[in-house]
């Protein structure tokens, strides 16, 4: 207990500083504040089933992005350079795209930009579980029990991302 | 986000001659005006400028944005007596953006957009409307909103 409660303040006062300089973020301060993330089984560009569900007892950045989305790859490199720093530690990225294109748009962004975490496709329905996801990149930090601690819209600062992270681990 | 969610936040905008225009409902951050009191003559042909208004802050992709994975700002027109026979955009910004390595062109606050009409010979006379969508995509230095489609309606009389 004391360690959440130490966790939940570090993440407050982390991203707490840096809310002013970027897009608007929405923190959780207290664990029992924390509201359950919506489940999704979403498909993967190899077909697999993706739940979110899969990644319990890990913290997870949840990316909703788009391919035409310019701010969203100012982020997407740093969230690459994450899953390789934590994944160890019980954390992955899952990316949530909003294209209408499907795959054939997706699949080649994907492998451009050398995204390293899984990816699937989102829909209006995914969207709307999360709070009706309006805006480009909104990314939500969950914690190991599958709440949500903060959630951000827009470009956010890569240390405000990080300390979060880093936080709940 | 998708497609439907786009309908579901399409805009029906009337263009009314006389009338004030509807203000955008929340979450719009484009408006479309036109000229009030448009005639035409069958046979002939008719130049319709829109007036379309992007918030403060926001820019949209222009009809040719720069890189492929932009989405075009595109407005078109539903066929019918009264034939849209080209489109004309302003000339866009060319502004960098940290996301991109060069340049992006694209529109900003007020931005005029004028499409070439032909009336047939034979098209009805008095008053009609002449139907059209803009397809646009909006985002700021910081974030992006949905690609988003304005349903444009533009009442022209025919003598």
């Amino acid at each position: 207990m004391k360690r959440v409660s130490l966790a939940a303040m570090t993440l407050m006062l982390a991203l707490g500083a840096g809310c002013s300089s970027s897009g608007s973020s929405r923190i959780d301060k207290a664990a029992k504040d924390r509201k359950p993330a919506p489940e999704f089984s979403l498909a993967d560009a190899g077909g697999k089933t993706v739940k979110l569900s899969d990644f319990k007892g890990k913290v997870v950045l949840l990316d909703f992005w788009a391919t035409w989305c310019g701010p969203c790859k100012i982020e997407i490199p740093w969230f690459v350079e994450f899953q390789r720093k934590y994944k160890d530690q019980g954390f992955s990225v899952v990316g949530v795209s909003m294209d209408e294109g499907g795959w054939g748009t997706v699949r080649p962004f994907v492998e451009e930009h050398k995204m390293n975490y899984p990816v699937v496709i989102g829909t209006d329905q995914t969207a709307e579980e999360f709070g009706g996801v309006e805006v480009l990149p909104t990314t939500f930090v969950i914690d190991r029990q599958g709440r949500i601690v903060a959630t951000h819209q827009g470009l956010t600062s890569k240390d405000e991302i990080e300390d979060a992270i880093k936080a709940l681990l | 986000m998708r497609s439907r969610r786009c309908c579901s936040f399409t805009a029906a905008l009337t263009l009314a001659a006389g009338v004030a225009w509807p203000q955008a409902p929340a979450g719009h951050v484009v408006s479309v005006e036109t000229r009030p009191g448009l005639k035409a003559r069958r046979g002939a042909e008719l130049e319709i400028p829109l007036q379309v208004a992007i918030r403060s802050g926001y820019h949209i992709n222009s009809n040719a944005p720069a890189e492929d994975y932009l989405i075009p700002t595109v407005l078109s027109w539903t066929p019918g007596p009264v034939a849209a026979k080209g489109v004309t955009y302003p000339k866009a910004e060319s502004v960098k953006y940290d996301f991109s390595s060069k340049p992006l062109l694209v529109f900003s606050g007020a931005v005029p957009i004028t499409t070439r009409f032909a009336v047939a010979a034979d098209a009805p006379k008095g008053e009609t409307r002449l139907g059209g969508k803009l397809r646009y995509q909006a985002c700021t230095d910081k974030m992006c909103l949905a690609p988003r489609t304005l349903e444009v309606s533009v009442p022209v009389t025919i003598e």
